[in-house]
This record gives structure tokens, C-alpha cells and sequence, in this order.
């Protein structure tokens, strides 16, 4: 990384106490701004945006039906067997194929933009399927959820 | 294959099924609404001019070896090293199959059968050997482990078998021309032919089809972060 | 009449009736004193439109129960009665019931007595933070059934819901309210928001819980309503609920993301918990039965529910504990053998 993108990085949201609790998307810090008159650019124009959730987002979960690895998604109620067999989520905390399937039953596309990066990390082992007591194939709707986060 | 006219038409088959399973292919991720990373790959690598091309291309290999072919991403980090070289094998098994048919064309193109003890031969019967055994390997686990059978995808068996039908028909048709069968060979030519198709018309629309999208698309990812890096 | 082939069953639930209808049945006379009007227990009082877990309608079951009960000659019904006092003869019982509209008092004498007081659902008013009573399109799972029974579940508007919540876990596992299990709201919350989905096919049904307690063979239901009817599980809980004038906007935390969610609904569930009623207590009082630290009647060892400690008096149903319609006609004919035993050693003055 460079030094410009360190210091864009920086400069945001650089007076909040305990910064790296607080996601850079969540902070708003404009440059210049005007309220009625008065000059409120800089630290006194900062805004952290709350982290709640606001909707549920169905339209997800009937795209990762249609694919055909994809469709006992719905079965999934959430025991974490998955991730406790899945040796990538011993590495990789970021990688829970539990967790994944439920942002995307719930539809957050919120935590699903935070957790792009880490989806492909999936071997195609299979533990994961053999270990699901409800038969939800979560090695398949990994696959399913590649593709899907590629687009969201 | 002694004679020219039936090794152009294997060429051609060869040619003609491959752009086949190239349309298959994109027919496949055009319905998943997802880019195609091929043309974004080969756009980024020579359409952008910020890096040199060395640097880029550097980039791109780095990650082929580290990600792909030491299997970093392809199940090194599954942990179970049975699963983990029977995908070895069959990943070598089948690029070197398909880099020694292509050698092979270019060296002999008539197909004149070279016999047990040449190199070339030794190194093409070694590949198949890898396929088979990489295929065998990976189907016979998902038999004997109960649970993983009976959550297995039939369509992922049917790949395995696949594969190793096309191994053993390949050595099958191979060691029938180094023993100088011409009628064996010619029936296993088409028993050959039989395994070719259904691999070109298979793979594009299994697992395969979609390892090589993300494939494709760890090598973009991986141009683009390189990119990203030298803003 | 013979004093020492009578028994006496307070309550006519499913517990309380099947236990008349086993008495009747071996030939002895049994005394029902029922402190509604309705024979049925909650079943009927509620409207419950059908049984989990397999959607059988509570006509099937109750029907038969009521109709043999009303038309047996040897079983005597006090309705809108309660049990106003008793006294131990050495072997029978003196039993006055009084007619709580007519204040009349009739005398009877039995040989045994069983209590199948039944249960009440909690008023979700005590809970103040779901707004029950105060908030519209906040109901119990008990308004729920009757609605389902008339087969339109409307808001107060009169408009169809389209987005439901259920909240479960209320007035239970909770120590400022109730702190035991009801053991079967869970199952019954999963029916209803089945039945809804056949009702409103393009509702979203929401449950929210914190454990999902569909015990034994009341698993499909949960299964069911995840694989076939589409229903979604958010694992959190529930912390206040404000009217925004047209929907209810829902503030929880959603346990599996780490995070606060806030959201709209058009109807809230809320799966109300089993408490001792007031029958329970009253006829606690009367009979001098030992009561547990819950307020439900506390049998002399806690696993078997027929035996209450006190002589000739047996304990049926879910005044012992919470549960489902099927576990309490069970106790009720084991309640029934047991004072029929009873009797008959008293009667023979067999030790």
C-alpha cells in the first residue's frame, strides 16, 4: 500500500476513541460542510453510521435455489457442524460456511460485502456436506455462494 | 492412425468439440449473470498500460503456482492428505495429458506408434497412469466413508467414473498400438473417441466448469490487486 | 348410590374427561364439577383449531370425550361449579360443590377425588416490554388459534399482515415472569405459522427464539416449516416493540450476526406460556395439596404426577406440570386406575 492510501485511511474518522471497532464504511466525514450558516467541515461534521439492521432481503436466497448445488439451502438450521469439521475455518476465522449461509437466507448484504473476499477460499472437500445432519450439501451451496457474491 | 485422412479427423473432432465445450462453457456462466473472467484477464493484461507487461505476467504466474498447481487453494488446506493427492493426481494427470497429446500431434502427426520404450510414450502412459489412479482415488473415498456417500452430489461420482473411464480407455487404446493390433486398435479408437466426447461435453457443465471460472477469476483478482498495489 | 363407587374429578379438560370417561366405563359413578360452562378444558375455551403435530382438528380428539361424558348416565356434570369444601370420613369423602351463577350448594360423597385443574396462558400485559394490550397487531398465541379457527387472520385494520413476527419464550424461562418450560409452545407456534402460510401463501413468517424445543415426534413440525413452508428462524431475542402509527417496529438482537437488528412487522406472535391457573389454586386451598415453589400442585415424588401425598387424592393433568393435550389424556386414565384401585381397597378394607 502507499502512502496516499494510508493516509486517506487515516485521515477518516482518525479523533474516534477505539477506531477499530468501527468499519470505514460506517464513517461519514465530509470535507466541507455548511449547516445554516455555520462551519461544521472536519471533526465537527462526523457521522458513524449505526450498525443495525434495518430489512430482510429474500430475493437472494431464491437466486441461490435456482442453481442446482444451491437448492437445500432453506434446510439450514444453523448448528454449525459445517464449520466445526471445516479446516479452512480453523485457519480462517473470516471463512464460516455457517455464518455465510445465514447472511444469505437473512439477505445482509451488508456482512455479505464484508465477507467477498474470503468466500473463495473453499477447498470442495467435502466435510462440510458429510457432516450436515439435515443433508444441506453446504460444499454445493459454497459453490452457489462463489458465484453469488461475485454479483452482490 | 496410420493413415493421414483419419488423423486429420481426429484433429478436427478434437478442434470442433473443443469450441463446442468453450460455447458450452459460457452458455453455463452467462446464466449465472456473472463476468467473464477470461476477456476481463486478457483485457487487464494487455489493454492496461500502467505495469509492464513483465510485471503483470509475473504477477499472474505467481499466483498459478501458489494457488493452483501446488493446490494452495485447490484443497492443500483440506488437511486429508488422501483427498489431497488424488487431487494432485488428477489435476497433473490431466494437464499433462492434454500437453502430451498436443506434443505428441505436433512430433508425430500420423500417429505412427512409437512402441512401449520411447520417452515419449513412457511420459504419456505415465500421465494417464496419474489420471487413473487421481480419479480412482477420490471416487473410492466418497464410497467407503458412509456419510460422505450418502451427501455426495451423484452428478461429482459421475465425474470421477468419467475421468477414469477416459484414463483407461486412452491406455487401453494406446498399449493396443504399441502391441501392433491393428483391429483391436481400430475398435478402441472409437471406444477412445467415445471417452474424449464425453469429457468435452461433461466438464464444461460439472464441478470442473466451475473450478476453471474461479480459477480464471483468482488470476483476475490477483492482476488486479497487483494493480492496486502500484496506484 | 353407593358412596364408595364414586369418584370425583374436578376439572373437565382433556385430562379430567378422559379420567370420567375411563371411571364410567368400570361401572363406578364419577362427579364432574367444571368451573366453566363449556366442558373442554383449554382446547375449547381457546378454539384450538387443531392438534400438533400432525394438524389433527380438535374435534377429532375432544369430540368424542365431550359427547360420551354428556351422555354417560353414570357421570354427573356441575357446570359453572367449583369445589367449595371437603372433609375426610374415614372411608369416603364429603364433598359440598357450589353453582357459581346460581349459589345453590349440593352435597355429595365420593371415594376418591382427582384434580385436573388445568392451566391458564400468561397475560403478556405482566411483560411490559412487547407492548401486549397497549400496542395493536400484538396478540397471544391463544387469539392467534381462534383466528385460525375462523380461518381469517386479519391486523385490527382489517387488513391482511404480511410480514408476521413470533416471538417466543414469553412468560417462561424468564425469572421475572415464569421461570420454567412450557415444552409446548415451540411446536404449537411452528403449527400456526404453518397454518398461516396455507392461509396468506405470500406472507414472511419470522420466529424468533432463542432454542427451538419441538421435543420427540414434534421434530417434523420444525422441519416442516423450514423445508416446505419457507419460514424463517432469526436466533435472538426480542427487547422492545413500538406502534409507529401503521407497522410495529420490532428492535432485537440477532444473536447468529452479533448484532442489533430493528425491523418492520405487520403482526407480532407472541407464544404466551402456561401458568397454574386460578382453579389450581383454589382447589390447592381447599384439599390442603402442596403446592411448589412454580404454584403448580407438587405431587409427593416429583417424576410420578397420579400420587399427591394426601390420601385418596390423585393429580392429572397440566396442573402438575406443563404439557401437551396428549400427555394429559394419558395421566387422566392413569389418574382414573389409580382411584379406581383406591376405592376398591377401601372398600374391601384391604390394607
Amino acid at each position: 500500500m502507499t502512502e496516499n492510501n494510508n493516509e486517506k485511511e487515516e485521515r477518516k474518522g482518525k479523533y474516534i476513541i477505539e477506531r477499530e471497532y468501527v468499519e470505514d464504511e460506517r464513517i461519514i466525514e465530509p470535507e466541507k460542510l455548511d449547516i445554516g450558516g455555520v462551519d461544521a467541515s472536519g471533526r465537527w461534521g462526523l457521522i458513524v453510521l449505526p450498525r443495525v439492521i434495518k430489512d430482510f432481503d429474500h430475493s437472494l436466497i431464491d437466486e441461490v435455489k435456482k442453481l442446482p448445488r444451491g437448492k437445500h439451502i432453506e434446510r439450514c438450521w444453523q448448528c454449525g457442524l459445517c464449520t466445526s469439521v471445516c479446516p479452512v475455518a480453523h485457519k480462517e476465522p473470516n471463512f464460516n460456511p455457517r455464518y455465510f449461509i445465514y447472511i444469505v437466507k437473512m439477505g445482509y448484504k451488508s456482512e455479505i460485502k464484508k465477507l467477498k473476499k474470503y468466500v473463495y477460499l473453499c477447498q470442495g472437500c467435502g466435510l462440510c456436506s458429510e457432516a450436515c445432519p439435515k443433508h444441506v450439501d453446504p460444499s454445493g451451496v459454497m459453490m452457489a455462494l462463489n458465484i453469488l457474491f461475485d454479483k452482490v | 492412425m496410420n493413415d493421414f485422412p483419419l488423423s486429420i479427423f481426429y484433429f478436427l473432432f478434437n478442434v470442433i468439440l473443443f469450441i463446442l465445450s468453450t460455447i458450452l462453457l459460457i452458455i453455463r456462466i452467462k446464466r449465472w449473470g456473472v463476468s467473464y473472467p477470461f476477456v476481463k484477464l486478457v483485457k487487464e493484461l494487455f489493454k492496461e498500460k500502467r505495469l509492464k507487461f513483465s510485471s503483470k505476467l509475473k504477477a499472474i504466474i505467481n499466483t498459478l503456482i501458489k494457488d493452483l498447481l501446488s493446490l494452495k487453494r485447490a484443497g492443500y488446506l483440506c488437511e486429508e492428505n488422501f483427498h489431497l493427492y488424488g487431487r494432485a493426481l488428477l489435476i497433473y494427470g490431466f494437464g499433462g495429458i492434454v500437453i502430451m497429446n498436443l506434443i505428441n500431434f505436433i512430433l508425430n502427426p500420423i500417429g505412427v506408434p512409437l512402441g512401449y520404450l520411447h520417452p515419449l510414450s513412457i511420459i504419456t502412459y505415465l500421465f494417464y497412469a496419474f489420471l487413473a489412479i487421481g480419479s480412482f482415488m477420490l471416487f473410492l473415498r466418497r464410497l467407503i466413508r458412509s456419510n460422505l456417500r450418502k451427501t455426495t452430489d451423484p452428478l461429482v461420482l459421475l465425474l470421477h467414473l468419467s475421468l477414469f473411464y477416459f484414463a483407461v480407455v486412452g491406455i487401453s487404446f494406446y498399449s493396443s498400438l504399441n502391441s501392433g493390433l491393428p483391429f483391436l486398435s481400430s475398435i478402441l479408437f472409437y471406444i477412445y473417441l467415445s471417452g474424449i466426447s464425453l469429457l468435452y461435453l461433461f466438464l464444461p457443465l460439472s464441478e470442473v466448469g466451475y473450478y476453471i471460472w474461479k480459477a480464471s477469476m483468482l488470476l483476475t483478482k490477483s492482476l488486479l490487486i497487483e494493480h492496486k498495489s502500484t496506484e | 348410590m353407593e358412596k364408595n363407587k364414586s369418584v370425583l374429578v374436578i376439572g373437565a379438560g382433556p385430562a379430567g374427561l378422559q379420567a370420567s370417561k375411563d371411571i364410567a366405563e368400570f361401572g363406578y359413578r364419577v362427579i364432574l364439577v367444571e368451573k366453566n360452562s363449556e366442558l373442554g378444558g383449554a382446547p375449547i375455551r381457546w378454539k384450538y383449531h387443531t392438534l400438533a403435530p400432525d394438524f389433527v382438528p380438535t374435534e377429532k380428539v375432544l369430540g368424542p370425550l365431550i359427547d360420551f361424558v354428556k351422555n354417560n348416565n353414570l357421570i354427573t356434570v356441575y357446570t359453572d361449579s367449583i369445589v367449595e369444601s371437603y372433609e375426610q370420613k374415614e372411608d369416603f369423602f364429603n364433598i359440598k360443590i357450589l353453582n357459581l351463577k346460581s349459589k345453590g350448594v349440593y352435597n355429595e360423597k365420593v371415594s376418591a377425588i382427582i384434580v385436573a385443574t388445568g392451566f391458564e396462558h400468561f397475560n403478556a400485559s405482566v411483560d411490559p416490554r412487547y407492548g401486549y394490550g397497549i400496542n395493536p397487531n400484538v396478540i397471544g398465541i391463544n387469539e392467534l388459534e381462534v383466528m385460525i379457527s375462523n380461518g381469517k387472520v386479519l391486523r385490527h385494520d382489517g387488513k391482511i399482515p404480511k410480514r408476521i413476527g413470533f416471538i417466543f419464550c414469553v412468560g417462561s424461562r424468564d425469572r421475572s415472569t415464569n421461570p420454567w418450560c412450557c415444552t409446548v409452545c415451540c411446536g404449537v407456534s411452528i403449527k400456526q405459522a404453518i397454518e398461516i402460510k396455507k392461509i396468506i401463501p405470500d406472507s414472511q413468517i419470522y420466529m424468533i427464539y432463542m432454542d427451538i424445543r419441538t421435543v420427540g415426534l414434534w421434530e417434523k413440525l420444525y422441519w416442516q416449516s423450514m423445508e416446505n413452508y419457507h419460514i424463517n428462524y432469526i436466533r435472538g431475542r426480542v427487547g422492545e416493540i413500538y406502534w409507529t402509527g401503521e407497522k410495529l417496529l420490532v428492535k432485537g438482537e440477532d444473536t447468529l450476526v452479533r448484532g442489533p437488528f430493528e425491523a418492520l412487522f405487520d403482526m407480532i406472535v407472541l407464544a404466551v406460556g402456561m401458568e397454574p391457573g386460578e382453579g389450581t389454586k383454589q382447589i390447592a386451598k381447599v384439599l390442603g395439596l402442596k403446592v411448589n415453589e412454580y404454584g403448580f400442585l407438587s405431587p409427593r415424588i416429583p417424576n410420578i404426577h397420579y400420587d399427591s401425598g394426601k390420601d385418596g387424592i390423585f393429580l392429572a393433568g397440566a396442573c402438575v406440570a406443563p404439557m401437551s393435550v396428549e400427555e394429559a389424556i394419558g395421566e387422566g386414565s392413569a389418574a382414573a386406575l389409580q382411584a379406581i384401585k383406591y376405592s376398591m381397597r377401601k372398600a374391601k378394607k384391604m390394607p
